[in-house]
């Protein structure tokens, strides 16, 4: 990154910062994603194979990595 | 009317500053001033001095630098000096003179923003701050008088250099001045006390008499000063948010009060809202979009606030339990959240400018002790730089922890010493860089971790407990 100066600021113009989703959609987001989750582990619960683990262990942790950050930006807590 | 204590300590100061002058700083006469005009403002809680003053360069070589001194006696300190040509607005640098002796003289070095030739002249326009500079006088006073405030400096700006004519205008609060010295050329209209214009003042030598002025006048304000203020700046890119935390440690430097706080003769004066030398309110008049402020104390939640934020303002206005009078302190903390994009930039590649506001702080004039400002950036953000509107005195870079984190964000730290509000809501530009790898970080730990525990629970569900057959 350059020196920061006015100017640097200044020829950022049409580069804003652009979330992934916005702040009124943490919390659905959030929620949706939780529930995925929860409901894998449900499903991974009733048969633990290893060989399933892929199938559905992967996606409930992605779910619940996503979902446990922005549900405390929902919560207020940004991290 | 003339305080002796003062006037034997400004004595002894500018006695002091000339005894030194021969041995630290030997400015050379290379210029005269031909024309200058000092104002003194003293209607804030601190002194904002205004030098606009035309010089001219009567050497045979071509100058850069003027020398400009600022007297700091007593308890008061130079909070800043700024200086531009005063035609076309152009900045000039003032920097202090480095002088490690005890030199109640403050010099500054202005490089000016042109090389002036043999004979030529420029306009400079010098502002500086002064804080600790106004006492109370009376120091104590009852719960309804007025409060009246002294200034005492000298009649002339003490310049090395020969002045062909100047004159200094005193600034009060208003109109009430029931006292003020009286010398040659000296005027009284409204809030305004003229000394001068006064010709051909001489360099200030160390035999040369000592003319003071002193002005006492009415402050129906209270003198608000933080002795602390720690402000954190904390952003955000999965919360898209810029969230901002003031803690303050406040104090009244009005004078003090003459007997035991009386609550029904402030609540019974409360209906018709007579001016006070207490603190009654703070304002803060916030960024647009500005929102989920806050207001707590050392109690907890303190319910007296309001809030207002629409699409042309936002503005925070706090009640503290109780009014501060002269001497009494108070500490709380202030915070708010914004939107992120209005002060975030994509840069080149990983890296990110971020633009904030280094000083807020409330619209009542206010002075600062001591301002610590902590940027905290996201975690795993890299190559760190800053460029601050304001000269820092300390810098710091360390590792925030808070929640989800595991090696901690990467902030700076900024501590500025004996600040004036005249230099609030001037941005600070970070820059930094962050990549998609490091802002993975915290879903990737979560991830991790809860799919270790279903990969543990497969295993674990797998060993055969039961009882042999």
């Amino acid at each position: 990154m350059s020196t920061p100066s006015l100017e640097l600021w200044n020829a950022a113009a049409s580069t804003p910062f652009s979330p992934i989703i916005g702040k009124n959609l943490h919390s659905p987001v959030a929620f949706l994603l939780l529930a995925i989750g929860a409901i894998l582990t449900v499903v991974f619960s009733i048969n633990k194979s290893l060989a399933l683990a892929p199938a559905i262990a992967i996606p409930a942790s992605v779910a619940f990595g996503i979902g446990s950050v922005y549900a405390l930006a929902a919560g207020g807590v940004y991290v | 009317m003339r305080s002796s204590n003062s006037r034997v300590s400004l004595l002894a100061t500018l006695l002091l500053a000339a005894s030194h002058l021969g041995l630290s700083l030997d400015v050379p006469p290379v210029y005269k001033n031909t024309n200058l005009l000092r104002t003194i403002d003293a209607s804030k809680a601190y002194v904002k001095e205004t030098i606009a003053v035309i010089i001219e360069n009567i050497s045979h070589q071509p100058q850069t630098e003027y020398y400009l001194p600022l007297l700091v006696s007593g308890s008061s300190a130079v909070s800043y000096v700024e200086c531009k040509d005063k035609k076309d607005g152009t900045p000039c640098t003032a920097e202090a003179v480095d002088d490690a002796s005890e030199y109640p003289l403050q010099y500054y070095k202005i490089t000016l923003p042109k090389t002036l030739k043999p004979s030529d002249q420029i306009t400079l326009a010098v502002t500086a701050g002064i804080t600790g500079a106004l006492t109370p006088v009376p120091a104590v006073i009852g719960q309804s008088d007025k409060q009246f405030l002294s200034y005492t400096g000298a009649k002339f700006v003490p310049s090395p250099y020969f002045t062909e004519k100047q004159k200094t205008k005193f600034r009060a609060a208003n109109g009430e001045i029931p006292d003020y010295t009286i010398h040659e050329l000296t005027e009284k209209s409204g809030y305004i006390v003229t000394y001068g214009p006064y010709d051909n003042v001489e360099p200030w030598k160390t035999d040369a008499q000592v003319d003071e002025i002193t002005v006492r006048f009415e402050f129906t304000n209270p003198i608000v000063f933080m002795e602390k203020l720690e402000r954190d700046i904390e952003v955000s890119h999965w919360g898209n948010n810029l969230a901002i935390e003031e803690r303050y440690w406040m104090t009244n430097n009005g004078a003090k009060l003459k007997e035991q706080f009386s609550r029904l003769s402030w609540a019974t004066t409360a209906y018709y809202n007579p001016p006070t030398a207490a603190i009654k309110s703070l304002l803060f008049p916030l960024r647009v979009g500005s929102k989920d402020a806050y207001y707590t104390d050392e109690v907890g939640n303190v319910s007296t606030s309001k809030f207002r934020s629409d699409s042309r303002e936002a503005i925070l206005d706090i009640k503290p339990r109780f009014p501060i009078f002269g001497g009494w302190n108070y500490s709380f903390v202030v915070g708010w959240n914004n939107d992120l994009p209005a002060y975030l930039r994509h840069g080149e590649g990983d890296g990110y400018i971020l633009k904030v506001p280094l000083l807020q702080g409330p619209s009542q004039s206010t002075s600062y002790g001591k301002v610590e400002v902590r940027i905290i950036l996201p975690e795993g953000a890299t190559n760190v730089k800053y460029v601050s509107p304001i000269t820092i005195h300390k810098e710091e870079q360390f590792l925030h922890k808070t929640f989800m984190d595991t090696i901690g964000r990467t902030s700076i730290k900024l501590t500025i010493d004996n600040v004036v509000d005249e230099l609030k809501n001037r941005d600070i530009i970070v820059t930094y860089d962050y990549s998609t790898l490091a802002a993975l970080r915290k879903p990737l730990v979560v991830l991790g971790s809860v799919f270790s525990l279903y990969i543990v629970t497969a295993i674990l569900g797998r060993i055969d407990l039961s009882i042999g057959k």
